[in-house]
């Protein structure tokens, strides 16, 4: 030991918190060392000052006061966190589900955009062309005209040249 | 099942209530220990408003996080505990801005006074002012220990904890209590040369 006044289990010691087993131990080394009795002595003396010079803090506040503060305190708190928890939903909702949710918007506009050309276009007559390609002969009351759609062509007027109808 | 108003009812039947949500049983718990709580956070402070402050935010833990509390020791050591922890975070606070508050440098001004008092004895009046000084040197002294030494020594001088107990506020092991106790009284040794 480079120093044997530094000794921890001093303090053990005259707390009454060593072991039994290392009780006679650090007494019979203070007796025998002046340095480490005078360093057990030093830790009684401290003790005793505060012990005999001990402080009493009386609480400003009365105990429904500080429950008021505290109540008060804990409230605020949970209505802030019940605030973020609520954002926290919304915001996990829209990253989890924005995704199946436009697509499902996507379809939702198309399947109706669909239907929508269903009804305006009545279905006249399907055929296939002298080469095989499957055409359709729509009217289309609203407009007031006729269209022939042909397979990998637009709508085209029904009174063109290729119009099968006509 | 008794009235919670009863000062008997033992802790750890509020504590079981608390944890449903009862804040009756929490109310009745911050009133049997905030005089404790507050004695403990002035005594490591020194300033009664941080104290206040610790208190109160002692409190809010307690009841936020009485989910995580398993009863394997007191409910007085687990408040302690979070009073002793904040208290060491403001201290460090104040030394790392080297600012100290000005009460806790004023030697025995408020020793007479409501708070910081010394537990008087009949005495005379040459007596008083002699503990006023006495205790406007504890105070210093004190304040000069590192936020460690100084929660082991108020834990175990000011509020008689054993190292068990300590160990268990503070988070750390016996021995460790033991040598910082030693190394806090050897300091204080020197700071109070002139009265002892």
């Amino acid at each position: 030991m480079k120093n044997p006044e530094n000794m921890p289990e001093l303090a053990g010691y005259i707390d009454g918190e060593l072991p039994p087993s290392q009780v006679d131990r650090v007494k019979d080394m203070a007796d025998a060392n002046s340095g480490l009795k005078q360093a057990m002595e030093d830790q009684e003396a401290v003790k005793k000052l505060l012990r005999l010079n001990r402080f009493t803090h009386e609480v400003p506040i009365t105990g429904d006061m500080m429950w008021d503060r505290v109540y008060r305190a804990i409230e605020q708190e949970e209505r802030k966190f019940d605030a973020v928890r609520n954002t926290d939903l919304i915001t996990l909702i829209i990253r989890r589900f924005w995704a199946p949710a436009m697509a499902a918007c996507l379809a939702i506009v198309l399947f109706s955009a669909h239907q929508g050309l269903n009804d305006k276009f009545v279905t006249i007559r399907e055929m296939r062309t002298p080469h095989g390609v499957s055409a359709t002969n729509y009217r289309i009351p609203e407009a007031g005209v006729t269209v022939i759609w042909m397979e990998g062509l637009d709508y085209i007027p029904a009174n063109s040249s290729i119009d099968p109808a006509s | 099942m008794p009235e919670l108003n009863d000062i008997d009812v033992p802790d750890m039947q509020l504590v079981a209530l608390v944890r449903k949500g009862d804040m009756n049983a929490y109310e009745v718990l911050v009133k049997r220990y905030h005089q404790k709580v507050f004695g403990l956070a002035m005594s490591m402070v020194q300033n009664e408003a941080d104290a206040m402050d610790i208190s109160q935010e002692t409190f809010i833990r307690g009841w936020k996080s009485m989910s995580r509390f398993e009863g394997k020791s007191s409910l007085y050591t687990w408040l302690y505990r979070i009073t002793a922890n904040l208290a060491v975070d403001v201290i460090r606070r104040r030394q790392s801005k080297g600012t100290v508050p000005f009460e806790e440098w004023l030697p025995g001004e408020d020793a007479g006074d409501e708070t910081g008092k010394l537990m008087e004895n009949q005495e005379l009046p040459d007596e008083t002012l002699s503990r006023k000084e006495l205790a406007g040197a504890i105070k210093e002294s004190l304040a000069k220990l590192s936020p460690e030494h100084r929660a082991v020594l108020v834990l175990k001088e000011f509020e008689d904890l054993d190292y068990k107990e300590i160990a268990d506020v503070i988070g750390c092991s016996i021995g460790t209590v033991m040598s910082r106790l030693f190394y806090a009284r050897r300091n204080m040794r020197k700071y109070l040369k002139g009265w002892i």
